[in-house]
């Protein structure tokens, strides 16, 4: 039971559902699973957008779009068959629990702001464009797959169905490649590059920047993870 | 408010409170193979069939099922006739407590309606919410191959 909650609101338009955020107390609710599991008391009214939201995946030319309202599952089921951009993959290690993904939206995935979610470090990697409506509600993003020549992701994690805490993602476009860094950071590491200067001088300093929003906590110090985040980063230039 | 839904095959009008998850509701009838474990989605005992999908449904908002169809293990047993893969839990000796066993049997169902015959992978992948703290994992995946 979420006792503080007094109050659902169904807004009829995105821009109602965002005034109706705004107040004090209120929170947009869509798939819920982070909501409902923490259940912050100072929430009092929800205002849930689920008919509001596409729940679609269309890939047009190459030219993506997915509705903020699709679930992880989703997106699995989507790209299982031909997962050449490591999406499917991504959402599976973001979420290892199947029935939390046939929940999880990927809407709610990106505004959770998890920097440990394997799927917000790849879309952030393939450079996606978020759609976003009145009061900053994200309904969509937009995905240019079609200059996309070669996606790598890594991720390192004590076990493999266990939240990673290093995730290096590269992404290549004719002659650029795009690379994102995530894990237990403070914030994620996004830089581009020309194929030709991703060198091993370029992959250590990318590492110490890197290496900068991270912690030592129980895995390791912030040197060991800048060792694991230059071994991604390897790895990510030999599959590209 | 009130909640119309379709449980176990049955239209049911409910009421609930505002905050008050799928799990409450479903217990508050009497339907106790719907577990209270974690509360938080990490166990996945409280697994039930959202039209035709396995969640957990302690991080479902009662109101978020209206004018949907909610299946529990109830629904596959008259305490005469088993369910196939309750029968084959038992012949692989895949429970002991029982504790987790109405959420796998469901997350296995939700997994059959999808692909009658899955691989070990995707077995084990529908089975990657639900936690023994039991048998482990070896005899549910066998029972369910």
């Amino acid at each position: 039971m979420w006792s503080s909650i007094t109050n659902i609101q169904y807004p009829e338009t995105l821009a109602e559902a965002g005034d109706l955020a705004d107040h004090e107390n209120a929170a947009i609710f869509s798939g819920g699973t982070y909501l409902a599991a923490e259940r912050n008391s100072s929430i009092h009214t929800l205002v849930d957008i689920n008919k509001l939201v596409a729940k679609n995946i269309k890939n047009s030319h190459g030219q993506l779009y997915c509705g903020a309202g699709v679930t992880l599952q989703d997106l699995i089921d989507y790209f299982s068959k031909d997962d050449k951009h490591h999406l499917a993959a991504a959402a599976r290690w973001s979420c290892a629990s199947k029935n939390i993904r046939n929940q999880r939206t990927i809407g709610g995935e990106i505004a959770k702001g998890r920097f440990n979610s394997e799927i917000v470090v790849a879309i952030t990697a393939l450079n996606a464009q978020l759609e976003m409506k009145e009061h900053h509600i994200i309904t969509g993003l937009n995905i240019d797959l079609a200059g996309v020549s070669a996606t790598h992701l890594e991720r390192f994690a004590l076990l493999p169905s266990a939240p990673a805490f290093v995730i290096v993602a590269g992404v290549k476009r004719g002659e650029e490649i795009r690379i994102a860094i995530g894990g237990q950071a403070r914030q994620l590491t996004m830089q581009n590059i020309l194929e030709k200067e991703f060198n091993s001088q370029w992959i250590d300093n990318l590492s110490v920047v890197a290496a900068d929003n991270f912690d030592d906590d129980h895995v390791g110090t912030r040197t060991y993870k800048q060792a694991v985040i230059r071994t991604g980063l390897q790895r990510v230039q030999e599959a590209l | 408010m009130k909640i119309d839904f379709i449980l176990n095959d049955l239209p049911v009008s409910l009421t609930a409170k505002p905050g008050a998850n799928l799990l409450e509701l479903l217990r508050e009838q009497g339907l106790f193979s719907v577990k209270h474990g974690c509360d938080h989605g990490e166990c996945g005992a409280c697994t039930i069939l959202l039209n035709d999908k396995a969640v957990n449904a302690c991080l479902l908002l009662a109101h978020t099922v209206v004018g949907k169809r909610v299946e529990t293990a109830e629904k596959f047993s008259d305490h005469k006739n088993l369910h196939p893969l309750q029968e084959k839990f038992i012949e692989s000796g895949a429970i002991q407590c029982g504790f987790c066993t109405p959420g796998m049997i469901l997350a296995l169902e939700a997994l059959r309606r999808e692909n009658p015959e899955p691989t070990e992978a995707a077995v084990r992948d529908a089975l990657a919410g639900n936690l023994c703290r039991c048998t482990g994992y070896v005899k549910p995946v066998e029972a369910a191959l």
